[in-house]
C-alpha cells in the first residue's frame, strides 16, 4: 500500500543522479515538511551539504496532515519533519540532522573537539530554544496567516515584541562570529540551524535585523556562493525557498548530477 | 610509547573539577547530573534557589539576564544549556561516548531527546505542577506506554545506552516523584534498575525537591 511519503513526495527517477559508483551506495531520502518551518528546510540544507539526494514533500499542516492516521501510522506523536529511507523512518530535525550526517557523503558536521562540540551545541541551544519562537511568531504573522486569510489584519504588536527579543540574541550571535567565518569557526550545524532562521526573517521582511549586523551579514552572504561540504557541485542555500515557492507551499528536493 | 598509542584518545590532562550550576528541581539539571553519574564524571554542584520558577519545557532557564542554568565551568571553558553541558561531560567521561555510530540508532536518539523537548517537557511540567488536563493525563499515558512497549524489546530507550536514556530518566524521575503509578509500566522500571546500577547506585531522589507550589513556568 502507498504510504503518506510516496503520496507526498514520490520519487522521480528521471531527474535524479543515476549513474556513477557513489550512487550504488545511496539509497534515497524522502521528506515530508512545509517551506515555513525552519526545522524542516535545516533538512534540505543538510541533504545538500552531505550529498543525499531527497525528494521533498509538502505536508499539510495547515490542515492538521501531521495529526492524520497515514502519518501517525508512521510517527506516532505526529512530530515532523518525517524523513524515510527505505525501510527507516525518523522525525524531527535533530534526528534527521543527524541520520543524514552519518549517512551522507561530506566530512562530519559534528566536531570531534570537546570544546568546539559544545560550543556547537550551545549555539545550537539558543537558536532552537531563543530565537526559533519568535522567528516563528514574525513568520505567522507576516507570511502564514496573511496566507491563509487575505483580509487578516497583521499582529504589530506580537511582530514588534518579536523583533525587539531577536535584538539581543542576535547581537550575541554577531558577536561570536567576530573574528570567526563560520559560527564556531568550522562549518557545523550550528551554521545549519541559523541559517534557516535568518533565511525564513529575510522572508518575512525582517532583514534589516540581520542587515544592521554585519557579521552575521558577511557570515549570511557568504553562504549563498558556498559549495556544499561533500564537496559536490551544489550550493545548499540555492535550495532555501523564496516566498512564491512558500505561497505554492513548494520545498524544493535535492538533486545531485555529479557522483 | 606503544604504537597503538597513536590512536588512542588523548587523555585528559586537567586536574580541575568540572563545575556546574543548576536549579533544584529542574529537569534539565537533573539530566547533567545523571550522565554525570553513568560517565563517573565528579561534578561540584552548585543548586540555584528556584524562587523564580522553574521551566521545565526548555534546554535551559536564566537565572537574572546573563546567568543561565545549566553550565559547566572546567579549566577556563564556560558551556551553557543542556546539550552543550552533556557534550562536554561525556566526553571528558569515562569510557566511549553516548553518541551511536550507527546513522539509524543515531536518529533514533535524536527522535526520543526531541520527544522529550516537545511532547514529554510540557506534559511533565503540566503534571508537576498539579495543572495536567486529563488530555496531558491520556498523553502522558501513551508515551509511556510507547516506552515502555520499547524497553520490552530493547535494553535502553534505543537499543545501546545513549543520550535518549538520560534525557528520558530525567523525566522518569520528575513523573515519579509527582505520585504517578509507575508500576504499571513495568519496562520502564526494570530499564531504571538497569541505569540505576549504571549509574552505581540510585539517584538521590530528595534532589528533585518536589514542590508544586514552586515549580511553575518563567518562560
Amino acid at each position: 500500500m502507498m504510504d503518506i511519503f510516496d503520496k507526498r513526495a514520490p520519487m522521480g527517477k528521471e531527474e535524479h543522479g543515476s549513474s556513477g559508483d557513489m550512487k550504488k551506495a545511496q539509497f534515497m531520502l524522502q521528506l515530508l515538511g512545509t517551506p515555513w518551518d525552519a526545522n524542516t528546510l535545516k533538512c534540505v540544507i543538510a541533504a545538500a551539504e552531505q550529498g543525499m539526494e531527497m525528494q521533498s514533500g509538502y505536508l499539510d499542516v495547515l490542515n492538521n496532515e501531521q495529526d492524520t492516521e497515514s502519518y501517525r501510522s508512521v510517527f506516532e506523536f505526529g512530530t515532523y519533519p518525517g524523513l524515510k529511507e527505505a525501510d527507516y523512518n525518523v522525525a524531527g530535525s535533530a534526528g534527521i540532522l543527524a541520520f543524514i550526517n552519518a549517512r551522507g557523503l561530506g566530512f562530519s558536521l559534528a566536531p570531534k573537539n570537546v570544546i568546539e562540540a559544545a560550543t556547537q551545541d550551545f549555539w545550537v541551544d539558543v537558536a532552537v530554544t531563543e530565537a526559533t519562537p519568535h522567528v516563528n511568531t514574525i513568520v505567522q504573522e507576516q507570511i502564514i496567516k496573511p496566507m491563509i486569510d487575505s483580509s487578516y489584519s497583521k499582529d504589530t504588536n506580537a511582530i514588534d515584541e518579536a523583533r525587539a527579543k531577536l535584538k539581543s540574541i542576535l547581537d550575541l550571535l554577531d558577536k561570536q562570529l567576530t573574528g570567526n567565518e563560520y559560527i564556531i569557526g568550522k562549518y557545523t550545524f550550528a551554521d545549519i540551524h541559523w541559517t534557516a532562521l535568518i533565511h525564513l526573517l529575510f522572508l518575512a521582511d525582517s532583514n534589516d535585523l540581520i542587515e544592521q549586523r554585519s557579521q552575521i551579514h558577511r557570515w549570511y552572504s557568504s553562504l549563498a556562493v558556498r559549495k556544499s561540504n561533500c564537496g559536490q557541485n551544489i550550493v545548499s542555500f540555492s535550495l532555501l525557498p523564496s516566498i512564491e515557492d512558500i505561497k505554492n507551499k513548494k520545498l524544493t528536493s535535492v538533486i545531485i548530477n555529479d557522483f | 610509547m606503544g604504537i597503538f598509542s597513536f590512536f588512542g584518545r588523548k587523555k585528559d590532562k586537567s586536574t580541575q573539577e568540572i563545575e556546574l550550576l543548576g536549579i533544584s528541581g529542574h529537569i534539565a539539571t537533573l539530566k547533567c547530573l545523571i550522565l554525570a553519574s553513568i560517565k563517573g564524571v565528579s561534578l561540584r554542584t552548585t543548586l540555584a534557589s528556584y524562587d523564580v520558577g522553574v521551566d521545565q519545557i526548555n534546554s535551559y532557564q536564566y537565572l537574572d539576564s546573563s546567568k543561565i542554568v545549566p553550565t559547566v565551568n572546567h579549566d577556563g571553558f564556560t558551556t551553557s544549556g543542556t546539550q552543550a553541558v552533556l557534550t562536554y561531560v561525556d566526553i571528558r567521561g569515562k569510557g566511549a561516548s553516548l553518541t551511536p555510530k550507527n546513522a539509524r540508532l543515531l536518529g533514533l536518539q535524536n527522535y526520543w531527546i526531541a520527544i522529550c523537548y516537545e511532547i514529554l517537557g510540557p506534559v511533565t511540567q503540566a503534571i508537576t505542577t498539579g495543572m495536567a488536563t486529563d488530555d496531558d493525563k491520556k498523553l502522558l499515558n501513551k508515551i509511556l506506554t510507547s516506552l515502555d512497549n520499547l524497553l520490552s524489546e530493547n535494553l535502553y530507550v534505543v537499543g545501546p545506552m545513549t543520550f535518549a536514556d538520560p534525557h528520558v530518566a530525567a523525566y522518569i524521575y520528575a513523573i515519579g516523584c509527582s505520585g504517578i503509578d509507575m508500576t504499571v509500566y513495568p519496562k520502564i522500571s526494570d530499564w531504571v534498575t538497569r541505569l540505576e546500577n549504571d549509574m552505581g547506585g540510585p539517584l538521590k531522589i530528595e534532589y528533585l525537591h518536589m514542590d508544586p507550589s514552586k515549580l511553575t513556568a518563567t518562560n
